[in-house]
């Protein structure tokens, strides 16, 4: 876990056993690379105490996770903090507290970040052992590119204030 | 989340698709026929994860990592029944500095698995909330002080394990690498403070309306002549069990049942038992810390408890005990001159058992001269409490059976509850079905 003092934190969030669960990690793999700079990476399984930890103290989260959605698989979703988002009980969660779950928490003890935003990647599917589908492979490097946008967006952001 | 469909006359069906604040892929079938509960069959249909199978032909060295895998949760518990089963095979014992921070992992474990349940997953039930979040609205202070202690115990387990969740640096002798006393000490003060809150905890859960429910288990947990158990003790139950730990399968059997995946187990000629909380302290009450023991007194737990709602009652002072003896075992810290001791190979069969925070946890391992694993059994605590969970909800479904679905419904949700069922897979829902005819 990643507890230097950046004012922005990435998480990827996933499972890498679960198939395309594991897109938000793969997208993390994939900036680490060429580490952003400003930005702190880390990885979550998505439990909400763990969520919290990483992103308490920060002015920005950023979260890539793979979502289940209607649709095609691979389509790269951008949503904001303040943006309602599903409240279906979570099932995916080792906890029964899971991202949405940590969102809402935080909003509601005040503890959210400033900006939050997370990155979205649907997926198909999501079996215990299955591989990554082509779909969500080629969504990568799209979710890979929207958050390095996203962070040089707010490093414009912060230049200009 | 639940739809009532009308049946036949005099016959409902209320089906839950996912019951949240539980761990593991699961259903309940509550089969009421005439006003009485006639079938009871809490199912786990979690799929077999075959780790037992995956161990065999594996260094003796590997089980600790990779059982702690078993659970996200509790992977503190299967490294230290691992690594103490091991050890058992080659005839090591282990003590001093390195026994002592094995102990204090525990705690560690046991404040971060208490604390999620106590404050998160159960306290909605009593207080009225369908979970966490709409609980935050209104008691607000209850979650933020509740996230501090549990962030307590996530910082025990990092410093000594090496991250807060499958920690990396447990091994069979020890630890790969241990903490200097400047390192340890850095958790006094935020334990000092996770102390108070742990009382307060306390305090604030015993104001929680229990429903009026006993239920007459036999308890079963380890005792220790001089400590709270964590990682040894003998066998011992409520009525006059009190073995050694390489006795535990000539008294206690698993069995399968047709409804569920994972083996019941049961004390050979006699039936369910529980482990867990509730065992623990009644059969140990009087090892807890001055501090906890007092706490328990002052909300009335008495020395045994027999109310299964009361359970998050224990877990807090459980909580309280576990900053208690973390905080002794840092001011008694002493480095050990080396971070393990070599534990070596033999042809040998090796147990133990370790208290999860659920409940006692046994290991058997057989391995050949070259320390490769030649078959392992792991019983968990879910999995000895199926049979008493079962129990709990034909008696309290009886008592109930007037209620609205509803209410029916969010009771029985809650007695499981009230034992944390840890189903341990990476995706986690219940299905309760009732059936009325």
């Amino acid at each position: 876990m990643a507890v230097a003092a950046a004012p922005v934190v990435v998480i990827g969030i996933g499972n890498r056993h679960r198939g395309d669960d594991a897109a938000g990690l793969m997208v993390t793999d994939r900036l680490r690379v060429a580490p952003p700079t400003g930005a702190d990476l880390a990885e979550s399984a998505g439990d909400a105490m763990d969520l919290a930890a990483l992103w308490g103290g920060r002015t920005m989260a950023i979260l890539v996770d793979a979502v289940a959605a209607e649709g095609e698989a691979g389509r790269v979703l951008r949503l904001e903090g303040s943006d309602p988002l599903p409240r279906e009980p979570s099932t995916c969660s080792t906890h029964g507290l899971g991202v949405v779950e940590a969102i809402e928490l935080a909003r509601v003890l005040g503890t959210l970040p400033s900006r939050l935003v997370l990155f979205g990647i649907t997926g198909r599917d999501f079996a215990q052992g299955a591989p990554v589908s082509a779909a969500v492979e080629a969504a990568l490097a799209e979710a890979e590119h929207a958050v390095r946008t996203e962070l040089r967006s707010l490093s414009r952001e912060a230049e200009d204030a | 989340m639940s739809d009532a469909n009308g049946k036949a006359e005099g016959s409902r069906t209320i089906r839950v698709d996912y019951l949240a604040r539980v761990e593991g892929e699961g259903s309940l079938h509550l089969g009421i026929r005439d006003g009485a509960v006639e079938d009871v069959r809490l199912a786990i249909f979690e799929p077999p994860r075959f780790f037992e199978a995956l161990l065999r032909g594996r260094g003796f060295g590997e089980a600790p990592d990779i059982t702690s895998r078993i659970c996200g949760i509790c992977p503190v518990a299967y490294m230290m029944s691992a690594v103490h089963a091991m050890e058992n095979a080659a005839g090591v014992s282990i003590a001093g500095p390195i026994r002592d921070l094995r102990r204090l992992l525990y705690c560690g474990e046991w404040i971060e698995s208490h604390v999620l349940h106590v404050a998160m997953l159960h306290a909605p039930d009593f207080l009225g909330y369908p979970d966490a979040i709409a609980m935050a609205r209104d008691h607000g202070e209850h979650v933020r002080r509740a996230l501090g202690l549990k962030k307590a115990g996530n910082d025990i387990v990092r410093l000594l394990g090496g991250r807060e969740i499958h920690p990396i640096n447990v091994r069979v002798g020890g630890f790969y690498k241990v903490p200097t006393r400047r390192e340890l000490s850095t958790l006094t003060e935020p334990l000092l403070r996770a102390r108070d809150a742990a009382r307060a905890l306390v305090d604030r859960v015993a104001a929680f309306p229990f429903p009026e429910y006993e239920q007459d288990y036999e308890f079963v947990a380890l005792r220790h002549p001089d400590e709270y158990p964590f990682n040894e003790g003998r066998v011992v139950s409520s009525r006059g069990i009190d073995i050694d730990v390489a006795d535990y399968d000539s008294v206690f059997e698993e069995f399968q049942v047709p409804h569920s995946t994972a083996l019941h187990a049961r004390i050979r000629g006699r039936g369910s038992y529980l482990v867990g909380p509730l065992a623990r302290y009644a059969l140990n009450s009087d090892l807890l810390s001055p501090a906890a023991r007092d706490a328990a007194a002052a909300v009335g737990l008495g020395p045994v408890c027999r109310n299964p709602y009361r359970s998050i009652l224990v877990r807090a002072v459980e909580v309280l005990h576990a900053c208690d003896e973390a905080l002794r075992l840092i001011a008694a810290y002493t480095p050990p001159d080396a971070p393990f001791v070599a534990v070596p190979v033999q042809d040998a069969v090796g147990l133990a058992a370790t208290e999860a925070p659920r409940g006692l946890l046994y290991h058997r391992y057989r391995i050949d001269a070259s320390g490769s694993i030649l078959d392992a059994r792991i019983i968990p605590p879910t999995s000895q409490n199926q049979g008493a969970i079962e129990e709990d909800l034909r008696r309290v479904a009886t008592a109930c059976l007037d209620m609205p679905d509803d209410a029916l419904q969010g009771r029985c949700e809650q007695t499981i509850r009230n034992h944390d069922p840890c189903i341990s897979c990476a995706a986690h829902f219940l299905k309760l079905t009732v059936e009325r005819t």
